[in-house]
């Protein structure tokens, strides 16, 4: 009904700040939506792009067992194995190219130009593809642009033989979300690649396309008839594990501030929603007396609500799609890759849409009820004798039945009986269960706290009180908005302090040396990594005053069920252990490693459930080759699933040579020469140089981030619950004008008014933080247990009063100013109108 | 003493908006109320009868003239000040009563003189000696909402007086009450009038009510009409 909208779209324009809020609440729930759902899925993508364009249209793959190389000319027999359409041989080596602009970490794909066609599909928009034996690369047009690269144009590309200059032939090209596959990836001849990476004669692996009709299965038996022992013929493996580790640490941070968001802003048009309702109770009331039924009253509101949730929706996409980019940059900055373009697909538009829409409806659903339900008398009284005596038993209820069943699936949770991932939800449905508790400590908490207030601030301490329990509902949300933003603020801010701490800790014990030389940037994965060619290690061993160098090689292998980082070290008897391990002894360690035994990170033994002494499966050439466990460490690259393994056993079980990173410690006083002598030698190869220092001033910076990230988290928080405050005040002071009024008429100055709304804002305020806070703690010591299947050893938990203290002075501030306008506009009252206030 | 003039305007002029939208609401008031009067102000909808009360009161400010209360102009005082005087010298009372409904009775009636600094057990002794005077004080810790309209008016006279106002000003006190609540609430005031000497001035367009006071000025068009003098209630005294 026409008139019915008329009146909706007035009343948001009589009250433009409130209309604002309730939209804001929407526009940033599904914003975070949006930028956590696109960041994320882009940046997996990325690499499950990456992987995609490697198997191109490969149903099968031939590999050694335990990873590694095997003789390319397995190949011949491979193609007469009936039921092979195609088979053709790759070789693939992350690297660094050098350009004008400077480097970029991409995978050189090396592939029989002859045979590689069957696999993947190539349309060049320039030039062709590299002939065999060519010095010459190709790859995407759009990628070659950004590194400022033309057809014909020379690179250099890192490799073990040195660096090796290649032409740039072809240029292909590629519709649409293709173009995401191909960035980050060159195509060069295999025997080149085998020629650059000293892998003569061999292939990492056959990829196979079977015949149309043919069962892929059968095939599969038919080639494990043919092959050697030490190669396997399998479906394609998605070698992600890794990544996808270290992403959901950060997914799961970014869930968190996702759901808290979508909480408040529920709570927050709930609350709007219930102070609209009452605020035009009389008008509803007459309108009820004229003729509107209950249904038309009750899609009234629905329908306002909805029009919030289709406006802030759509507002909310768009900065979503804005905060997308800057949270994906921070998330490829964090995972060290190349950020291709942002893959917007219509799912998570829709999604967002949806929730908006979701959000709006759900928040507004109780206020729905309530418009409903008045009956013309009721709504014509001055007071409801609901607003007067507040909540219902049903609703105490319903809190403590939340309270319980959230902690028992919590519980289970973290007794990994459930996946760690339902805590998340738990812990909402506890939050939502506290806060509608909340009416019923709410006098407790008002009385005390106005007890305490009552010296310094006489009558108007009683005053908020009970204007405070006036509306114990509003109030009551608000109180509760305010506990979730502090508890979740101040929870997640002291789980991520802990453990920035303890990785502080685990670096300082771990970066023992003066300098680092490696390929690349150490990323957050520590998987594939660009080798160092190897004559540098000869340039390096006769640098004058090294006291020690060392060298460590990083690959992917698969052990006990997990794909899991292999770090191939030279251990030295006469040196000590620079790894944080857990209650070893280093120098027993240290002689089990010689033996042929190996370290397990934390994470990784936890998942495969082994400890010292165990055994633990690894994938090897001879088969499945169990292992023994020396020690467990700490370790934070690679997402904890880290193997140790000293060169030697290195070699015998997985045929591992090649060098990714050098360690070098320089003897006393000669830092300044060593580090004089590498520089050239580093330029001379195009490998990055690090000072100890540097990499954990680099380590630093990257914790610093995350804690930049952290404190606007806790500001996020607090500014949200504060928007609660602001609009309960806000409500407060309109429904008390003529009282207000009154006061001011009959005794109080305007600096009193003042006061008296800022009183009401600092009971609220201090009712929320001080509960929020005791959340806090609670739901730190809950995350950090949490942590532990994450990170898979308990990080220390510290109290911090101080902090907290501080935090919640902050949190009263940022309350108060909230405050602010509310009490400017009660101690600005027209006195004369205020009287006549209806 | 008893001559003693305790609030004046002088030339007092109203007016909202300007230009075409200009509204007079007075045209020039002079009125004098001395120390024991009971005046009533009478005049038809749009007279300028609640205009005139807020400016005696403080409640709003003349654009001409001057309004002296005990010989102070509050037209060129400070908005704390005007305040300060009203809650120590100035006893109002509403149309709608304009009770505290979170307050009890007595706390209501304290109001006043805890805002002022007196303690809250000093507060409401003296409340509860206001609350005797007008017939409430069985009913102190009672809530508005638990009061008919007559009970929460006298509660709000009580208010008024509970500072020792130098003068009552009383805009339509029975405006919401019927005929019988209204005249207990009327008789209240005169006997504050006769018996303590209390100075009054009341806006109502109820003549029965007006009759009760000692003068009657009728407004019309913002400017002073009339003035009746009631000799039979003068007599009262």
């Amino acid at each position: 009904m026409r008139v019915l909208w008329k009146f909706s779209l007035r009343h948001a324009r009589h009250r433009p700040l409130r209309s604002l809020l309730t939209l804001t609440s929407i526009v940033l729930g599904v914003a975070l939506v949006v930028a956590v759902i696109v960041a994320t899925s882009t940046t997996r993508s990325a690499y499950y792009e990456l992987f995609s364009t490697v198997t191109g249209k490969t149903a099968l793959e031939v590999v050694p067992r335990g990873g590694g190389l095997f003789d390319a000319g397995e190949l011949e027999r491979i193609e007469a194995v009936p039921g092979v359409a195609a088979a053709a041989p790759i070789l693939q080596r992350p690297t660094i190219l050098f350009h004008d602009r400077g480097r970029v970490k991409l995978l050189a794909l090396g592939v029989d130009p002859d045979r590689d066609g069957a696999i993947r599909t190539y349309q060049f928009a320039e030039g062709r593809m590299p002939r065999p034996r060519e010095a010459a690369m190709a790859m995407e047009m759009q990628f070659a642009r950004s590194l400022g690269l033309k057809l014909g144009d020379r690179a250099r590309i890192l490799t073990r033989d040195g660096g090796r200059e290649l032409e740039l032939v072809g240029l292909l090209k590629v519709e649409g979300s293709d173009a995401l596959r191909l960035a980050g990836v060159m195509f060069l001849p295999l025997d080149r690649a085998q020629q650059f990476f000293r892998a003569r004669g061999q292939v990492e692996s056959i990829q196979i396309v079977v015949a149309d009709h043919e069962d892929e299965a059968a095939v599969i038996e038919k080639l494990s008839a043919v092959l050697p022992p030490e190669l396997q013929s399998r479906r394609p493996a998605i070698r992600t594990q890794i990544m996808d580790e270290t992403l959901n640490a950060s997914q799961q941070a970014l869930q968190w501030i996702t759901a808290f968001a979508l909480l408040s802003a529920a709570f927050i048009i709930l609350n709007t929603f219930l102070m609209s309702i009452g605020e035009r109770r009389q008008q509803l009331a007459v309108m009820r007396c004229v003729g509107a039924t209950r249904q038309q009253l009750g899609r009234l509101v629905l329908g306002e609500s909805l029009v919030f949730g289709v406006v802030g929706s759509l507002l909310g996409i768009g900065l979503g799609l804005l905060g997308a980019f800057g949270l994906g940059e921070a998330l490829s900055r964090l995972m060290q890759v190349h950020q291709p373009p942002m893959k917007i697909t219509w799912v998570p538009i829709v999604s967002a849409f949806a929730f908006g829409l979701l959000l709006s409806a759900l928040g507004a659903i109780v206020p729905t009820i309530v418009a409903a339900r008045l009956s013309p008398l009721e709504g014509l009284a001055p007071v409801l004798k609901t607003d007067v005596h507040g909540h219902s038993r049903r609703t105490t209820i319903a809190g403590l039945a939340m309270v319980f069943v959230g902690s028992a699936v919590l519980a289970a949770g973290l007794a990994a009986w459930l996946p760690i991932e339902v805590g998340t939800y738990a812990a909402g449905v506890i939050m939502i269960g506290f806060v509608l508790l909340t009416p019923e400590v709410l006098s407790f908490f008002t009385e005390s706290l106005s007890w305490l207030l009552t010296p310094f601030l006489q009558i108007k301490a009683r005053l908020a009180h009970r204007e405070i329990l006036r509306h114990r509902v509003r109030s009551s949300l608000t109180v509760g908005v305010l506990f979730i933003a502090t508890s979740t603020g101040l929870g997640m801010a002291n789980a991520i302090l802990d453990s920035t701490h303890d990785t502080r800790q685990w670096y300082e014990r771990t970066l023992v040396g003066d300098f680092f030389i490696r390929a690349m940037m150490p990323d957050m994965t520590g998987a594939e990594s660009a080798n160092i060619p190897d004559e540098m290690g000869e340039e390096l061993a006769r640098v004058e005053g090294i006291e020690r160098l060392t060298s460590a090689k990083f690959l992917q292998a698969d052990a006990a069920g997990q794909q899991v980082v292999v770090i191939v070290r030279d251990f030295r008897p006469d040196q000590p252990i620079t790894l944080d391990l857990r209650g070893a002894d280093p120098g027993e360690v240290l002689q089990r490693l010689f033996q042929g035994e190996v370290i397990v990170g934390t994470v990784l033994a936890q998942r495969a459930k082994i400890s010292v002494g165990d055994e633990i499966p690894l994938e090897t050439r001879q088969g499945v080759q169990r292992v023994r466990v020396a020690a467990l460490s700490n370790e934070y690259l690679v997402g904890g699933l880290a193997i140790y393994m000293e060169r030697g056993t290195a070699k015998r079980l997985l045929h591992v040579d090649g060098v990714d990173a050098f360690v070098i410690k320089a003897r006393p006083n000669q830092r300044s020469a060593v580090e004089a002598q590498l520089r050239p030698i580093c330029e001379k190869y195009g490998v990055v140089l690090h000072s100890f220092a540097d990499l954990a001033t680099m380590i630093d910076g990257m914790i610093r981030g995350i804690e930049a990230g952290l404190w606007g988290t806790i500001v996020v928080c607090f500014a949200v619950a504060a928007i609660g405050v602001f609009n309960t005040l806000t409500m407060n002071v309109l429904e008390q004008t003529r009282e207000l009024g009154m006061l001011r008429i009959v005794a109080m100055t305007r600096g009193q008014v003042r006061a008296l709304v800022f009183t009401q804002a600092g009971i609220i305020g201090l009712a929320g933080l001080i509960t929020g806070a005791i959340g806090g703690l609670i739901t730190a010591y809950f995350m950090h247990m949490a942590m532990m299947q994450s990170i898979g050893h308990p990080v220390p938990f510290i109290f911090r009063p101080m902090w907290y203290l501080a935090m919640i002075g902050v949190g009263l501030l940022i309350v108060l100013i909230a405050a602010w306008l509310p009490a400017e506009r009660a101690a600005r009252l027209d006195l004369a109108s205020a009287l006549h206030y209806e | 003493m008893e001559n003693e003039i305790v609030l004046e305007a002088r030339g007092v002029k109203r007016s909202y908006g300007e230009g075409e939208s200009l509204v007079e609401a007075l045209r020039g008031v002079d009125l004098r109320v001395r120390r024991g009067d009971f005046v009533a102000i009478m005049g038809r909808s749009g007279s300028g009868k609640s205009t005139l009360l807020h400016l005696l009161g403080g409640v709003d400010l003349p654009t001409e003239g001057e309004i002296l209360l005990e010989g102070k102009d509050l037209a060129h005082t400070s908005d704390d000040q005007r305040t300060l005087i009203r809650r120590r010298r100035i006893g109002f009372i509403f149309q709608s009563f304009n009770l505290l409904p979170i307050l009890s009775a007595e706390e209501n009636v304290a109001l006043p003189l805890e805002l002022d600094g007196v303690s809250h057990a000093e507060a409401i002794r003296r409340a509860v000696e206001k609350l005797e005077l007008v017939g409430m004080a069985n009913r102190r810790t009672h809530l508005p909402a638990q009061m008919s309209g007559g009970e929460q008016q006298r509660v709000a006279i009580a208010r008024a007086l509970v500072i020792e106002p130098a003068i009552l000003l009383a805009d339509e006190p029975t405006g919401n009450l019927d005929s019988a609540n209204g005249q207990r609430v009327v008789r209240i005031l005169r006997k504050l009038v006769d018996e303590q000497r209390q100075t009054m001035v009341m806006v109502t367009h109820d003549p029965d009510v007006a009759a009760q006071a000692d003068r009657v000025i009728h407004l019309g068009d913002g400017l002073i009409e009339d003035v009746v003098h009631n000799d039979s209630a003068m007599e009262r005294r």
